[in-house]
């Protein structure tokens, strides 16, 4: 799966598209890992584009909320579309992970850091 | 009659005729004592000469018959049976010679000699008239209609020369040549000329077969000799044996043919080896493409094509580079008449392997000397060509051959070599296919050892008495899956009962899925608040999942006595509740975080309370796993919430089985196709 990136001051974003399903998760997992290795724990992901996010899919974001935790970083996700926002609210995950209203600025989430 | 009793009377016949014969000589010579009877001429009178011609032609239709059925043609060994009858007969004449010599003063030598001339001269024609017959095999090899049509000639002038033989008068010559030698002799060139069988020998036949030819020309020639020299024995008048055509024929015939195979043999000598390099390079395609269709493992095939190639190409030396899984590197994987060294030598100075896996071409190098990178590379040889060993998909590696002549590789055995390759790379590429078949094979079959086990996982009665009913439909999309149900029954009027789902699919899911039921199995015996439930549990799938996989657990507690239920939702699906008594079916939303997501304590502060209901009579509650409302159709659209919902208010009454069974088809209508996930359903009918 392509990924789009944006680096911004405080923070990274990442666009990834289409469905994340057990497969195609793989590459945003190698690439968050990637960043948390850099050094880069601040990490917004913007996930318009997905359509469909599987219990894989969800995992990639479950599996790296300690080590952001541990660095003070965060990971924040923002323009869910209603399924995928229905799955993480299901798994009870929007209590863990940020997940920015709709139409806020996300460098608000990253400011008082 | 068997072929064999026919001989044997033929043969009888023969020899009868023989001692007929003799007898005509015996009694001229006691003939020869009363001077009165000289007008009885005997010996060349009508009756001799019929015995003759049936004494030729029983001998010939004997020896045609002995000769007749040789299946195979095996030149070397006909030549050698030839000569061997022609030494035989020579050996023969030579015991009558001596004996002759010795018994020549003695007063019964004029009733020997006779006896003597009788030997050499069926000797001699055994043998020439044998020869006629196994070159009849030679020349009409392969047989064709037009050759057929020549023997048939050919036999018919025999046939006139034995007839002929019966006349008492003797005709002009001057005929006999017209009607008879000239056409025998055109004939007998044409004949002659039907060598076709040389081309099939290799050298060591072809010289094998000339030295024998020369050897019954040697074996034809003392015959002739003996025939002139040998007076009384073999020496035949010619004057009055001139009558006898079928004898000239069947002399000059079989020579004519000698002469011609020892010169046709002789001039085929040096361009067998072409042929021979020909035939070989057919027979190494042939055991390359035999190896493609056996299951022959990497090595044999590559050692066929090494060999093939060196043949191929009159190579000195050669060797095959392949992709090592080991090393990760191109490395030698056998050679013949060449050091790994210097392979190596070669390699240190210019990768061809890499280059030619790049460009996918071949690579002739025609003087190592002249080539900027290998210039000053230490070795043997001068000349090398690289071919690539491709199929369709991939380059599997490199075939060397090397001389030590200077551009010694020519367009048409690299184009050979070329072949030879693709050959040997489908054949690799068959034989990586059957591994890689076989590996599934095995994996399958562990699979479904994997679905058997998984299968005893999953309760298979599930209660069911006056007061409640439970049903459960699950499948797995893969041999294995993430769904998990149970139901346990602590106390007669206490059940515990658990729905879940393990993220991901397939064998990672199975195995979490097996802990999960471990995990449920020993804590729901215990009296444990459905909260301390999810708590524990989270604890312990946290202590053994791998980062990124949870669980997601509906888990309740029905205490039939007090008629209450215990719901709390972990994450998972929420269940559908279908209140009788107000006609109302609605969706427990109410839940926390799913299993071993927080792996701390602080998954505490993350667990809501628990939902309690108080059942009546008729109330249904339906577990579900997201295989069912994630299903999706043709046009990539959701079965969803509120189809389900539907379908559980429109069997709201009927038995738990048919509820259960009317979600499962209606998801499946829906899809048309086959799940791509787990599901599962759960159904409790409370009473």
């Amino acid at each position: 799966m392509e990924i789009k990136e944006e680096i911004k001051q405080a923070y990274i974003s990442l666009f990834p598209c289409g469905e994340l399903d057990a497969n195609s998760s793989i590459d945003l997992d190698e690439r968050i890992a990637e960043l948390i290795e850099k050094g880069q724990y601040n990490i917004h992901v913007n996930l318009e584009d997905v359509t469909y996010i599987s219990s894989a899919g969800l995992g990639v974001f479950i599996s790296h909320l300690d080590i952001l935790n541990t660095h003070n970083g965060k990971m924040v996700l923002s323009n869910l579309t209603e399924s995928v926002e229905y799955a993480f609210n299901l798994l009870g995950l929007n209590q863990l992970i940020t997940i920015a209203k709709e139409g806020e600025e996300i460098d608000l989430y990253f400011e008082n850091e | 009659m068997k072929p064999k009793i026919l001989n044997g009377i033929i043969l009888s016949i023969g020899v009868l005729l023989w001692f007929l014969l003799l007898t005509f000589h015996i009694l001229e010579q006691i003939a020869a004592i009363f001077p009165d009877n000289a007008e009885m001429m005997l010996v060349g009178g009508f009756r001799y000469r019929l015995s003759m011609v049936a004494f030729l032609l029983t001998f010939s239709i004997y020896l045609s018959r002995v000769f007749s059925n040789i299946e195979k043609l095996q030149v070397t060994t006909l030549l050698w049976r030839l000569f061997m009858i022609g030494m035989i007969g020579i050996t023969v004449i030579m015991f009558i010679t001596i004996g002759n010599r010795f018994t020549a003063q003695m007063v019964i030598y004029k009733y020997l000699a006779p006896v003597y001339f009788g030997m050499a001269f069926t000797a001699m024609m055994v043998f020439f008239i044998s020869a006629v017959f196994i070159y009849r095999r030679f020349i009409l090899y392969p047989r064709t209609r037009r050759k057929i049509f020549g023997w048939r000639v050919f036999l018919i002038f025999l046939a006139i020369g034995l007839i002929l033989s019966l006349k008492l008068e003797q005709l002009d010559l001057g005929v006999y040549i017209f009607i008879l030698y000239i056409p025998f002799a055109v004939l007998t060139l044409i004949l002659s000329a039907n060598v076709r069988w040389i081309s099939y020998l290799n050298f060591n036949q072809k010289l094998r077969a000339l030295g024998l030819f020369v050897l019954i020309m040697i074996v034809m020639i003392t015959y002739l000799i003996a025939a002139r020299k040998l007076p009384g024995i073999l020496q035949i008048d010619f004057d009055e044996f001139l009558y006898i055509e079928f004898i000239y024929f069947v002399i000059a015939f079989p020579i004519v043919y000698t002469a011609f195979s020892i010169l046709v043999l002789f001039f085929n000598l040096p361009t067998s080896s072409i042929f021979e390099l020909k035939s070989f390079e057919i027979a190494s395609f042939s055991k390359i493409n035999q190896a493609i269709q056996s299951n022959l493992d990497f090595t044999d095939i590559l050692n066929t094509l090494l060999d093939a190639s060196i043949v191929a190409a009159n190579a000195k030396s050669g060797w095959i580079e392949m992709y090592s899984e080991e090393t990760r590197e191109q490395e030698v994987k056998i050679c013949k008449k060449i050091t790994n060294a210097e392979t190596q030598e070669i390699r240190s100075h210019f990768n061809i392997t890499e280059k030619i896996i790049q460009d996918q071409k071949h690579i002739l190098i025609k003087n190592i000397r002249k080539h900027k990178a290998l210039r000053n590379a230490q070795v043997s040889f001068k000349c090398i060509l690289a071919i690539p060993i491709m199929s369709n998909k991939e380059t599997y590696g490199v075939v060397y051959v090397a001389n030590d002549l200077v551009n010694s590789f020519e367009d048409v055995t690299i184009q050979s070599l070329i072949t030879f390759a693709e050959q040997a790379g489908i054949a690799l590429e068959n034989a990586r296919l059957v591994n890689n078949s076989i590996e599934l094979e095995r994996y399958q079959e562990q699979l479904k050892i994997a679905k058997e086990v998984q299968k005893e996982l999953l309760p298979h009665n599930l209660p069911f008495s006056e007061k409640i009913e439970f049903v459960a439909m699950s499948e797995t999309a893969q041999e294995v899956g993430g769904d998990y149900f149970d139901v346990v029954q602590p106390k007669n009027h206490l059940y515990r009962v658990a729905i879940g789902d393990v993220s991901g699919k397939g064998t990672t899911a199975a195995f979490y899925m097996a802990e999960t039921k471990g995990i449920f199995r020993a804590l729901a015996r215990l009296d444990l608040s459905v909260s301390d439930f999810i708590i524990t549990a989270n604890q312990a799938l946290s202590e053994c999942m791998q980062k990124g996989f949870f669980v997601t657990l509906t888990y309740l507690e029905i205490n039939t006595d007090k008629r209450e239920i215990q719901l709390i939702r972990a994450g998972h699906s929420p269940s559908i509740y279908f209140d009788s008594k107000k006609d109302e079916i609605k969706e427990l939303k109410e839940g926390g975080l799913g299993l071993a997501i927080v792996r701390n304590d602080g998954f505490k502060k993350f667990v809501k309370p628990s939902e309690k209901i108080i059942y009546n009579p008729g109330d249904v509650l339906v577990l579900y796993t997201d295989g069912i409302v994630e299903a999706k159709n043709q046009d990539n659209e959701e079965y969803g919430y509120g189809r389900l919902k539907q379908i559980v208010e429109k069997n709201k009454t009927a038995s738990a089985a048919e509820i259960a069974s009317g979600i499962v088809n209606s998801v499946k209508d829906f899809t048309h196709a086959d799940l791509n996930d787990d599901y599962t359903v759960l159904i409790i009918r409370l009473r």
